[in-house]
């Protein structure tokens, strides 16, 4: 089985996204999906476990889902070999299953959102990620809204346990001077 | 219309980015002068806003403590105390917090789910007389009170989203508070 990200974009219209998902359930298994309207386009990415080829994959996408634009990327962990095995001529890899998680944030990490608005047409998202990866923290999803003149950015980012927030908050301020910046710790209460 | 000059009364409502939008608003004297003036425009903009439920007097670009509301006949509406102007709100007591998507006039195009109380008591003045008032809100009600105290205090539904997936464009007219 392979692992694959199926990016669909395109021109949205009625039933657009059942088109998609059935096109892409039919080559495939669907794990994470998610969808939204971005400038009124449509944009979908799927992860899909899929028994065929990543090529034969994108071909009957491509088929069944005409007028959008499909990219098939392939994500199949690559085999791993032992060590005890890695010297004998026989060895058969093993390879990862394809459902597997790949999870690099840092676990005693703090979840924060921020959120942050403004005038549009500036580098203000660039300038964000900017500081926060000089910090250390880990975006984990995204979403960025234009509406006229107003520019809108809201993250989920995890930052190290050992990052200094205040300072953080300090740099973003100085160097988005006329945007509104908020971190709010986002760690979810467990019931 | 006549007002005073420290009054800046605008057509229309100011938009994000705007500085009045994200500065506290200061405390206004009720017997002032102007205030009726202020009133009468604040309550005469959100009733020619099809949509509009409340309405602030920074959004007018005043940055006094003032806002109006009026959630008659809103769906999600309980509460209902009709039109009502405050001078200097402060919400007193909240209680039992609910996630709904709200809108705002000074913010179009976009909407976003947000947390609020359910249940509110409300202290302010009356504007003219400065006389005490206490109100109790709940639902839609309490929800258009707590979006326009934020107003008054700088701040916009965009600074309270949940997380990235609660901010959502609005292709189509849409409530605004």
């Amino acid at each position: 089985m392979g692992l694959y990200a199926v990016t669909v974009i395109g021109r949205d219209g009625p039933g657009a996204v059942a088109e998609i998902t059935r096109a892409v359930s039919g080559g495939g298994v669907v794990g994470d999906s998610s969808m939204s309207l971005l400038s009124g386009h449509l944009a979908m990415t799927l992860v899909v476990s899929a028994g065929q080829s990543g090529d034969l994959l994108s071909e009957s996408l491509t088929r069944g889902i005409p007028g959008l634009a499909v990219t098939v990327t392939d994500l199949t962990p690559p085999p791993v070999i032992s060590p005890a095995a890695a010297g004998t001529r026989d060895a058969a890899p093993s390879s990862s299953p394809a459902s597997a998680e790949i999870t690099d944030t840092d676990p005693t990490g703090i979840s924060y959102a921020l959120t942050l608005h403004g005038p549009s047409g500036s580098d203000a998202l660039p300038a964000t990620t900017g500081l926060l990866a000089e910090a250390g923290c880990a975006v984990t999803s995204m979403t960025t809204r234009v509406a006229g003149n107003l520019f809108v950015l809201v993250a989920d980012v995890e930052l190290p346990a050992q990052a200094d927030v205040a300072s953080l908050m300090r740099a973003m301020a100085a160097a988005l001077d006329g945007y509104r910046i908020a971190f709010r710790p986002a760690d979810p209460a467990v019931m | 219309m006549e007002v005073d000059s420290r009054t800046c009364l605008i057509e229309g409502v100011v938009t994000a980015p705007h500085s009045l939008l994200v500065t506290p608003a200061a405390s206004v004297d009720p017997a002032d002068a102007v205030v009726p003036a202020v009133v009468r425009h604040l309550v005469g903009a959100m009733r020619s806003m099809p949509g509009c439920r409340g309405l602030t007097a920074p959004q007018l670009g005043v940055g006094w403590r003032l806002m109006c509301l009026d959630v008659s006949g809103h769906p999600s509406t309980r509460s209902c105390s009709g039109e009502l102007v405050i001078a200097n709100p402060e919400i007193v007591e909240a209680a039992d917090w609910d996630v709904a998507r709200e809108g705002c006039v000074s913010v179009p195009g976009l909407a976003a789910d947000v947390a609020r109380a359910t249940q509110i008591t409300v202290h302010g003045v009356r504007p003219g007389t400065g006389e005490p008032m206490t109100f109790q809100a709940d639902a839609f009600e309490a929800r258009c009170v707590q979006h326009q105290i934020d107003h008054l205090d700088g701040l916009l539904f965009l600074d309270r989203v949940a997380g990235t997936r609660a901010v959502h464009a609005v292709r189509k007219g849409g409530q605004a508070a």
